[in-house]
């Protein structure tokens, strides 16, 4: 049988790509036995570069990832949660990988391991309040996706579920919620200083150098910075500008929250209309809790009650 | 009108923010005026006294006290309703406290070097900037 000249093109293609990749992998492994003969100094500046890039793709992929799969997909779309994928498909993966080339995992693992259970949470409550200075449009969980939530992650509600219920009961009263002070950030990887897990497990790590007060949200971020101090310490977060005064406000603005955050969504570029992000059902998520969820009344009393 | 740049955190929330507060304020005016821009945004209201504790020392500010003369300039609070059931922001042992704690001990004792830190003599040595900074040329 001869076989149509799309099929072996199509071979030939396939043929090419593996023994490209399959040469890409011998490089890779002989760069690694070469690491490995250069003695403890190479090995420890390659843990380094395999940390640090570990750590840095971690907080974005939890950053972007994080709140796509567990907020913003559809209930009936959501095939695994973010943490059983990250687990699974980058962790372990990731794991057995160094294992093969005898690298040590990062130091930091079981931080990491803790991380994975709350941050992206913690982050998705901040993105969501913070929406007008990104520019990506947000909504809140229904009563339906905090059930899955809290099936996922045991212990969401209780940790996490306050938050919701008071940017619900926001919309309910007919006062979208926004927030009024700015969000600390990270001198190293950009993102606000937020609880490993709210419920007052709070950290702050803060290092001066050269006469000015550097932030970090974690003891691997501050790690990373202090490796490399020279490269990262004359950068400003836009909440340094800030607070140094490097972002030019009108006098009003400094007398009227409403119009101070405006003049910073204008400053960072956004226009309200279709740029700075918006709530994208208006609210219609919070209005649900009335009418579906029977406890939410009393979860209300309680929050305003009970501390954590 | 002089500002105090100010890092505070309520014990209810999740994010740690940066707000200017007068420093000719009091301590429970400086707390009632963080309060004002957390509550109903990311902390419940609640009809309670909030104080002021010092995160990295765990002091507990006096009421009265002159704000800019207590809190330095980017120097972390926490606002804590008031009475606690105990110190709690003395506490901190329980699993995540640990997974904390031991991680700041192996930054310490186990975290690798950068390849400037561990390479630091070979690069000043061989470093272009260092050598023409030795021969006063720049």
């Amino acid at each position: 049988m001869v076989m149509p000249e799309t099929e072996i093109k199509t071979r030939e293609e396939l043929a090419r790509r593996a023994e490209l990749i399959s040469a890409r992998l011998r490089r890779t492994v002989e760069y690694a036995r070469k690491l490995g003969r250069g003695g403890s100094a190479l090995k420890e500046a390659a843990e380094f570069y395999i940390a640090k890039s570990y750590w840095l793709n971690w907080r974005a992929i939890a950053a972007l990832t994080g709140p796509s799969m567990d907020y913003l997909t559809p209930l009936d779309g959501r095939v695994m949660s973010f943490r059983e994928f990250i687990t699974e498909w980058v962790g372990a993966q990731f794991k057995r990988q160094l294992e093969d080339y005898g690298i040590e995992l990062p130091w930091y693992w079981r931080y990491w391991e803790e991380e994975t259970k709350w941050w992206h949470h913690s982050f998705e409550l901040g993105i969501y309040l913070y929406r007008r200075t990104l520019n990506i449009h947000n909504r809140g969980p229904t009563p339906e996706e905090r059930r899955w939530l809290e099936e996922k992650y045991p212990g969401w509600e209780e940790t996490f579920g306050r938050f919701w219920d008071l940017y619900a009961k926001n919309y309910i009263d007919g006062k979208p919620p926004l927030p009024k002070p700015a969000p600390l950030l990270c001198n190293m990887c950009q993102v606000p200083l937020i609880s490993v897990k709210p419920g007052r497990h709070v950290v702050i790590y803060q290092k001066v150098y050269n006469g000015r007060l550097y932030n970090f949200c974690s003891p691997v971020c501050m790690w990373i910075w202090e490796q490399e101090k020279e490269r990262y310490a004359g950068h400003m977060t836009y909440v340094d500008r800030l607070l140094a005064g490097k972002i030019k406000l009108s006098p009003e603005a400094m007398g009227n929250i409403e119009r101070l955050w405006d003049e910073i969504i204008w400053n960072m570029g956004f226009a309200e209309s279709g740029e700075a992000g918006l709530d994208a059902t208006n609210g219609a998520w919070a209005l649900l809790y009335k009418e579906r969820d029977p406890n939410y009344e009393t979860r209300v009393k309680r929050w305003m009650e009970a501390g954590p | 009108m002089s500002l105090v740049p100010t890092i505070f955190m309520h014990e209810e929330d999740f994010v740690w923010q940066a707000f200017f507060v007068p420093a000719d304020f009091t301590v429970k005016q400086a707390a009632d005026f963080l309060m004002s821009l957390v509550a109903n945004a990311t902390v419940w209201p609640k009809s309670k006294e909030v104080r002021i504790v010092k995160y990295h020392t765990g002091e507990v500010l006096d009421p009265e006290a002159k704000f800019g003369e207590v809190v330095k300039p980017g120097e972390p609070i926490l606002l804590v309703w008031w009475p606690p059931k105990e110190e709690w922001w003395k506490k901190k042992d329980d699993e995540v406290f640990r997974v904390i704690k031991e991680t700041e001990e192996l930054m310490r004792t186990k975290a690798p070097r950068s390849p400037m830190n561990i390479f630091r003599e070979e690069f000043e040595r061989l470093s272009i900037i260092r050598r023409l900074e030795r021969e006063g040329k720049i």
